[in-house]
């Protein structure tokens, strides 16, 4: 600022004293006329004319000039430093092609981790201010948060607060589109009550969306809203939907709209494809109860969410306090009623994570971002390792420049444009490498089941900015400390001398803390990726309560097909007999939910005769239909009494077995088998025995009731979801395409059936594992070699530095021996630093994976101690090898070139 | 304005004219066109300056500071390549011009 004064003031001294040079030969050759002097003067000036202006027009000029030619200066020696950094790389394409690609890596994955977050964590739904929206779930038992509510809660909810300006209701469920036997399709449904679209605050891309006169208590519309997917991709987004009659599981419905392109729900794993009123579900979905009942049964619990507008200037605390309070009221209002225990009140500001994995997801995509971040990081500390070397070895070079006159600021500068390109190469690599790791993570899922496609991940600008901030990061990172080292003191002294600058001691320690920091990161990595890989082990080989994993698994729901529950019961009984006729089967059985895979669970409140539950406790049993052979088929050990027998499914007295924890917590005196015990609804039950408890939906998951009943003709369940489990003698995969087969020549819509292993299931069930003991193995195989390469350039510059000293010391009479023992020891302290720095922040950072972690403690000695002796051995070798050369340092040949 | 373009631009050539034969300070160059030309500093000599500096700053001139003949520090003006190739070129446009003037002119006249 005051340099641009100061110019000014130049500009106008100058023609100040042009002007005044001007009129005084003007002044001068009118007095050679005859004028006297002040006649000539005033002549010459009135000649002139307006000198203030003149003078003004010419400083502005001037300035103009000035400025332009700074800017054109500043440009070319910009230019000057860009191409003379382009030819210094091109000179040196091992160290470029390191560099860039190193680079590339760290800012590559760096990149795609971010645009993953930010669709994860940042992305806001489209719908209208979705600040003043929050979800509303009922606590239904300890540990679940987030379960469904009955239509009794969700009036209480809506009609009983001040903070919630309005409530509605969304319900999910499946149903197959179209005429049975025509491309059959299922779709994803939602129930929604007549104010849910104006709850949000979303448009109809064409018609209408579900309006409250769709939705009247007992008389829902036959009338169905599209999702701008389905409309385009099964409808060929014909103009004239709107008006068509579709069939939903068999019932017609009247498509009256399609909703806005931008609405994709409220939570990440939202995917819905259709929407009814809610008072039209209980007519869809079989095995719903018909009828008012369920409008009135206040533990009929099957709404998965509610929808809220927060009332104006009311915040989500507010909400949150007010429902506790009523869920209160109303626990002392009818104390009978089972529940609701408590209520849980989400923001919805931004996507919500899918049911269950609201702490983990966050977590686990920050855990990717840290990973990729740290090998950013040490790709960086390289670099600058490899630019220090290079800056020292480069001192008579910068010396000769300084000497001619160069600043320091010029030198500095220079290097750091060096740098900067090759971040900038490295950037623009990167960018096309964050596209391919974003395609390559497509197929895996994260926490909560999201698969990665789904988010549809990608560059936009937020992205492009964050990776150009890399670039800029990681560019002043790597050059900045060894430019200043490079240009510090001693340089010039050190050509003065007439040889390479040796033995500058920040420049040693400087080199020494960058290896131990690389290590450092080195350990973490490895320890994370190490727990991760041995997670994976240990959850491959641990016990799930069931032993059988060569088990072929085909899901199907014949309700979607229109089927009632006798014939859906004939045709699983007709499937079975066709799978066991194959002589490689073991076993085959038919459950409604099946270990690790899951299924249709249903919770049901029980009473157990003989025993007296605590005031407050909670008797919940979940139902599993079963055909006989279950067991046996899955491997579940049967602890007591028998199992189910196909007359057991044909009348008599109604039986069941009980899980060791149901039959351990009701009859603690082992007397299980004999018992009896009646569920909500139903009958009583008679105990006939007891199994195993087995995983049914993750590695770590709470023990809880479970009871097995035998699959009849008339249970309504039989037309519903069911699965299909075929033990084998061999292998389970090559068995699907024939089961298939066999259940197409029953069915042929059978098309709607999904079929896995038991091995793929647990595959599926340690997704996130998975991804992070690839991702993390992959960084850290990666960072092993940076740090080797790193450790390596550090010795082999610090030998070649110390030739003289070295020579010295053999002149002297100094073994060999010696001298690698020196140079080896000179790593020692390094290293040992790093190790010990790396161990202490991984120790800090276990909570971070304690969650992904099953059956292995985070502070594992045995992957501390394997990855702490690992390392030191990389470390000897990567240090012994370029030590060698010290060794064959000939003292003689040194002392001649003094 | 088209008045003073043709102003600006007849004032351009003449003062590229004057140093064509060698560095003039600007109180010579001032001189040279009021001698020589048809008056176009009769109205104000000082226009000359902001000219001089409009056309340093197009890269015509090269302006820097030296000794007058009477021992006075002044501001020489020299021509550049690109100086010397713009009067060439506006020579050449106002001969062209001037020749079709005078044809038309020695039409009326007959």
């Amino acid at each position: 600022m005051s340099s641009w004064w100061r110019g000014g003031e130049r500009s106008r001294r100058d023609a100040q004293e042009e002007i005044d040079f001007y009129l005084e030969m003007r002044a001068a050759e009118l007095r050679r006329q005859g004028m006297s002097e002040d006649e000539a003067r005033r002549a010459a000036r009135e000649a002139f004319g307006d000198r203030d202006r003149i003078e003004w027009e010419v400083v502005r000029m001037d300035e103009r000039m000035r400025r332009r030619r700074s800017v054109r200066e500043t440009l070319a020696s910009l230019l000057h430093d860009v191409r003379y950094a382009g030819r210094f790389l091109a000179g040196n394409p091992g160290f470029t092609l390191v560099a860039v690609a190193t680079l590339a890596l760290g800012i590559g994955a760096t990149t795609a981790m971010f645009s993953l977050l930010d669709e994860v964590l940042l992305r806001r739904p489209a719908v209208e201010s979705p600040e003043s929206l929050v979800a509303v779930y009922t606590t239904c038992r300890l540990g679940a948060p987030r379960c469904s509510s009955s239509w009794p809660d969700y009036v209480d909810y809506r009609d009983r607060t001040d903070a919630l300006a309005d409530l509605a209701v969304q319900s999910a469920t499946t149903a197959s589109l179209g005429e049975p036997g025509a491309g059959l399709q299922v779709v994803r449904l939602e129930g929604v009550t007549g104010n849910f679209f104006q709850v949000l605050g979303v448009t109809p891309e064409h018609g209408r969306l579900i309006q409250p006169a769709d939705d009247l208590l007992g008389a829902g519309e036959p009338v169905v809203v599209l999702s701008h997917r389905l409309w385009r991709d099964r409808f060929a987004a014909a103009p004239d939907v709107v008006g068509r009659s579709v069939r939903l599981n068999d019932q017609p419905f009247e498509v009256v709209g399609v909703v806005d392109r931008e609405y994709e729900g409220v939570a990440l794993d939202a995917d819905t494809e259709m929407w009814i009123p809610l008072q039209r579900i209980t007519g869809v979905v079989p095995g719903m109860p018909a009828g008012m009942d369920v409008w009135q049964q206040r533990d009929s619990r099957w709404m998965g969410r509610l929808v809220g507008r927060l009332a104006p200037g009311a915040a989500v605390e507010q909400a949150r306090t007010e429902l506790l309070a009523l869920s209160e009221r109303m626990r002392e209002e009818s104390p009978a009623a089972r529940g609701p225990r408590s209520i849980t009140v989400d923001p919805i500001g931004r996507y919500l994570a899918p049911n269950g994995a609201e702490t983990d997801l966050p977590r686990f995509v920050w855990l990717l971002l840290g990973v990729v971040g740290a090998t950013l990081l040490l790709a960086c500390a390289n670099l600058a390792n490899l630019q220090l070397a290079r800056g020292s070895s480069r001192g008579a070079e910068i010396g000769v420049r300084i000497a001619i006159g160069a600043g320091r600021g010029r030198l500095v500068r220079q290097l750091l444009v060096e740098s900067l390109v090759l971040a900038a190469l490295g950037g623009a690599v990167g960018l096309v490498l964050a596209l391919a790791i974003l395609a390559l993570l497509g197929p895996f899922e994260l926490p909560g089941g999201l698969p990665i496609t789904s988010l549809d991940a990608g560059l936009d600008m937020r992205a492009l900015a964050v990776s150009g901030g890399l670039v800029v990061v990681s560019a002043v990172l790597c050059g900045l400390v060894p430019a200043l080292q490079a240009t510090g003191s001693g340089v010039a002294e050190a050509l003065k001398a007439g040889r390479s600058p040796e033995g500058r001691r920040g420049g040693g320690r400087l080199r020494g803390s960058l290896v131990a920091a690389q290590v450092a990161l080195c350990v973490v990595l490895l320890v994370g990726s190490g727990l991760f890989v041995r997670t994976l082990r240990s959850a491959l080989s641990s016990d799930l309560g069931f032993e059988a994993r060569e088990v072929a698994l085909t899901t199907f729901n014949l309700s979607l097909l229109g089927y009632e529950p006798p014939e859906a019961f004939a045709f699983v009984e007709a499937l079975t007999e066709r799978a066991r006729a194959r002589p490689e089967v073991r076993s085959v059985a038919v459950g409604s939910v099946i270990p690790i895979l899951g299924g249709a669970r249903r919770g049901t409140f029980a009473t157990v005769e003989g025993y007296e539950p605590a005031p407050d406790e909670e008797m919940r049993v979940d139902r599993v239909l079963v055909t006989p052979g279950y067991f046996e088929t899955l491997g579940i050990p049967l602890l007591a009494g028998r199992d189910l027998e196909p007359a057991d499914a044909t009348g008599g007295e109604q039986v069941a077995l009980v899980s060791r924890e149901m039959a351990e917590r009701y009859w603690p005196g082992g007397e299980a088998v004999g018992g009896s015990f009646s569920l909500f609804g139903s009958g009583a039950w008679r105990v006939i025995g007891v199994v195993e408890d087995v995983r049914w939906r993750e590695l770590s998951e709470e023990t809880t009731n479970f009871a097995f009943f035998a699959l009849t003709p008339s249970t309504s369940e039989a037309a519903s979801i069911l699965s299909l489990a075929v033990g084998t003698e061999g292998d389970a995969e090559s068995l699907l395409p024939q089961l298939r087969t066999e259940a197409r020549a029953l069915e042929p819509d059978l098309t709607l059936a999904e079929s896995t292993t038991m091995d793929g299931a647990i595959g599926d069930l340690l997704m996130p594992q998975r991804v992070g003991a690839a991702f993390l193995s992959g960084f850290a195989v990666l960072a092993l070699l940076l740090a080797a390469v790193g450790i390596a350039g550090v010795v082999s510059y610090t030998v070649g530095e110390q030739r003289r000293s070295i020579g010295v010391r053999m002149a002297l009479g100094a073994g060999r021996g010696e001298v690698l023992r020196l140079v080896l020891w000179s790593m020692t302290v390094p290293v040992g630093v790093g190790l010990v720095a790396g161990i202490g922040a991984a120790v800090a950072l276990d909570g971070a994976v304690e969650r992904f972690l099953y059956g292995v403690a985070p502070g594992d000695p045995l992957t501390y101690g394997t990855i702490a002796v690992m390392l030191a051995a990389i470390a000897f070798v990567a240090t012994l090898l370029p030590a060698r050369a010290a060794t064959r340092v000939d003292p003689l040949e040194v002392l001649r070139a003094e | 304005m088209g008045g003073s373009d043709l102003f600006t631009g007849t004032l351009d050539i003449l003062i590229l004219r004057a140093v064509s034969a060698g560095p003039l300070h600007g109180y010579a160059i001032g001189r040279t066109l009021r001698e020589g030309s048809a008056g176009v500093l009769d109205v104000e000599e000082g226009a000359l300056y902001p000219a001089l500096h409009r056309l340093e700053g197009q890269g015509c001139l090269k302006a820097s500071w030296g000794k007058s003949e009477t021992g006075r520090r002044a501001k020489f003006y020299r021509l550049t390549a690109d100086g010397r190739r713009h009067l060439d070129r506006s020579a050449e446009h106002w001969r062209r011009l001037a020749g079709a003037v005078e044809a038309v002119l020695g039409e009326t006249g007959t």
